[in-house]
């Protein structure tokens, strides 16, 4: 039986993302070719192709083009990687090129924008996917299955606690400013969090109060409050500081406790409190386990998806449910006061 | 408050403890547009916050020539906070020194006007009872941080532009990792020998918008050389560890010392006053950050900053700096 032909991909934007996620899980990929490099800067696409090569021993010609209008190399799908605000413009070209795409997150910064995406996609037929990568990590796989099955009653409750001083190693500040980011850590890792939430407990979010850090820029802390469906939700979430980085939920049967990481220690405990089990997360199909190839099995599904052989796994509507989300925060966001901050200071 | 109305601020170490607070006061404090250089752009989580229609962002490796003048770019002030903090020894000492030449020839071609942010520690007090701007300096040939501090210094002091070295004592304050996180982990840790109780060692320590403000002052003042910036008020190493202490809801006390490190029972030991007669001539300095509502404020940052408390209370209005001033 012959073989399909290679799925070819271009990467749009050659940032932290592409650097630290969709090029080391391409090295394992089957099938699908890296065709192309699109960054306004030729360096940096320069320097990713090399990476790419030192990393997966490959020679091919990999094209590098400053726009995907100055794109020669034809290529099936592309990974949007650009700055958030670029999402939705890069989406519609790559359709009107018949050009399926995988939109890292936020997918867009509104949600008429992410209805644009979607409507885009659907009239050229194309597959719009959302790199909600963490719905591939053990425990997301694990506790899903758990809550689906009834282990914890009814959930009441979700706390989710996450924070560190942030460290990716950035190519461009844009993550950072207010007119290329749209948001702070709630659009950018908290876009993660919102669709586990809403996927886990497999409803719509509503939220209900939001505090944040900025103060005219974007915050680095935000403390989030929502319901899904009668689910109390708490999410508070962090660039600076470190918090526990783990996940409880509570139903009227149980609790579980889990570590955000990919590789993570799952807690289960009955409804007064003993511990039931405890054990590093089960690798559920389609989990993985090694942040690798938890890209190489995203960039696998676009392509399946894509060719028509499988649904994508985060698809617009997803997408624009995150969007909306950190939309109605920002709406209903106050500042934290915070006194250290305040500037009474001056020459004389 | 400094207006710098059509000034434009370049400040290395931007992201830093004091550069960091430097760039908030001179957001919400100021009229100057601020160039913020820091090392990579991982580091801007808490620059980022502030509004960013005057702060712009500026990766520079301050040891590289070429870097510094692209970062600065057209800024009339120069504030240099940026020192040697990552690789070893010589890597620090190097790029203490090269960061202070690169800086000094980058603020000679163009600036109106350079702050350095220098050191007390500079300072040899031993013996004395008080020390000032002309009291002995380290005579140290090592790759130290008080003689890379010291060579910075002088470097600077020789730019081609009006130039500022303000000698901050012990700063500490949200944010400050050697005398703030360090000790409040240490006494977590169970350290033994850190002042408390009795002791009564003059510890010169200073809360970080005091220094800010020295800063800010530096900007606006037509004034030149070395300039030492302390405390509101004297303050023992013991009553600031006690302070520290209290936090944690420990007892004060303290022990002997005997376990520590030699500098830093050197340290402890020594009894001189930083004078501040040049700053309060020179800077119009008065500090205004007691000790009592500098830990106060510290206590609230840290409560968060542990995670401990999502969302700190209000506190009460500052009391006036209070008790002897220097």
């Amino acid at each position: 039986m012959e073989a399909p032909p290679e799925f070819r991909l271009a990467i749009v934007g050659c940032g932290a993302a592409a650097r630290q996620c969709h090029v080391p899980g391409l090295t394992h990929t089957r099938g699908i070719v890296l065709s192309a490099l699109v960054d306004p800067v030729p360096a940096n696409a320069h320097g990713l192709a090399a990476e790419f090569q030192r990393l997966s021993g490959e020679r091919s010609p990999i094209e590098v083009a400053t726009s995907l209008d100055d794109l020669v190399t034809p290529v099936d799908g592309a990974v949007i990687a650009a700055p958030h605000r670029e999402h939705a413009g890069l989406a519609r070209q790559c359709f009107e090129l018949g050009i399926h795409c995988l939109v890292e997150k936020p997918m867009a910064l509104t949600v008429e924008d992410c209805g644009s995406m979607i409507d885009r996609a659907d009239d050229a037929g194309l597959t719009l996917g959302v790199a909600f990568v963490r719905r591939l990590f053990p425990a997301s796989v694990w506790v899903r299955k758990l809550i689906a099955e009834g282990a914890l009653g009814q959930v009441t409750s979700l706390v989710w606690r996450e924070g560190a001083p942030y460290d990716w190693p950035l190519v461009t500040p844009s993550l950072f400013l207010r007119t290329q980011a749209g948001g702070g850590v709630l659009a950018d890792g908290g876009s993660h969090v919102l669709d586990l939430i809403t996927w886990l407990l497999d409803g719509e979010g509503r939220i209900t109060s939001m505090r944040d850090s900025a103060m005219g820029g974007v915050e680095s802390d935000a403390l989030v409050e929502m319901r899904v469906g009668e689910v109390a939700v708490s999410i508070e979430l962090s660039r600076t500081r470190l918090l526990a980085n783990s996940c409880t939920i509570t139903g009227t049967a149980g609790s579980v406790e889990f570590g955000i990481d990919v590789e993570s220690v799952v807690s289960l405990s009955d409804v007064d409190g003993r511990l039931i089990r405890r054990e590093i997360s089960p690798v559920l199909t389609p989990a993985q386990a090694d942040w690798e190839l938890l890209f190489t099995e995203q960039l696998r599904n676009f392509a399946a998806a894509a060719r028509g052989q499988e649904p994508i796994y985060a698809d617009g509507r997803a997408g624009l449910e995150v969007t909306r989300l950190i939309s109605g925060s920002y709406g209903l966001r106050r500042p934290f006061h915070f006194p250290w901050r305040e500037v009474t200071h001056g020459a004389a | 408050m400094a207006r710098l109305d059509g000034e434009v601020v370049a400040v290395t170490g931007a992201s830093g403890f004091i550069g960091a607070r430097l760039v908030e006061h001179l957001i919400a404090g100021s009229n100057a547009r601020v160039r913020a250089l820091i090392r990579s752009y991982d580091r801007l989580s808490r620059l980022s916050e502030l509004p960013q229609d005057r702060l712009s962002f500026h990766v520079a490796d301050v040891a590289r020539p070429a870097a510094v003048r692209e970062a600065v770019g057209d800024a009339s002030i120069i504030v240099h906070c940026a020192f040697g903090s990552h690789g070893d020894e010589q890597a620090q000492f190097d790029s203490t020194v090269e960061g202070a030449r690169c800086v000094a020839e980058a603020a000679g071609a163009s600036a109106r006007r350079l702050v350095h942010l220098s050191t007390a520690a500079i300072h040899d007090p031993r013996g004395l009872e008080a020390f000032d701007e002309d009291s002995p300096l380290v005579e140290d040939e090592g790759l130290t941080y008080e003689n890379a501090k010291l060579q910075a210094e002088r470097i600077m002091l020789a730019a081609r532009c009006p130039t500022v070295a303000l000698r901050p004592t012990v700063v500490y304050g949200p944010w400050g990792r050697d005398w703030t996180i360090t000790p409040l982990q240490r006494l977590t840790d169970g350290v033994r020998g850190l002042p408390g109780g009795g002791a009564a060692h003059p510890s010169n320590a200073v809360y970080v918008d005091d220094v800010v403000g020295a800063i800010l002052s530096a900007c606006e003042r037509d004034c030149v050389g070395p300039i030492l910036v302390a405390g509101a008020e004297p303050l023992s190493w013991a009553a600031f560890y006690d302070a520290y202490r209290a936090m944690l809801g420990s007892p004060p006390g303290g022990g002997d010392g005997a376990d520590l490190p030699e500098w830093e029972q050197q340290l402890y030991s020594q009894p001189a006053m930083a004078r501040l007669d040049r700053a309060r001539d020179l800077l119009g300095y008065r500090p205004r950050v007691s000790h009592a509502r500098g830990m106060a404020l510290v206590e609230a940052w840290y409560g968060w900053w542990t995670g401990r408390v999502a969302a700190p209370a209000a506190l009460s209005p500052p009391a006036q700096v209070g008790g002897q001033t220097r």
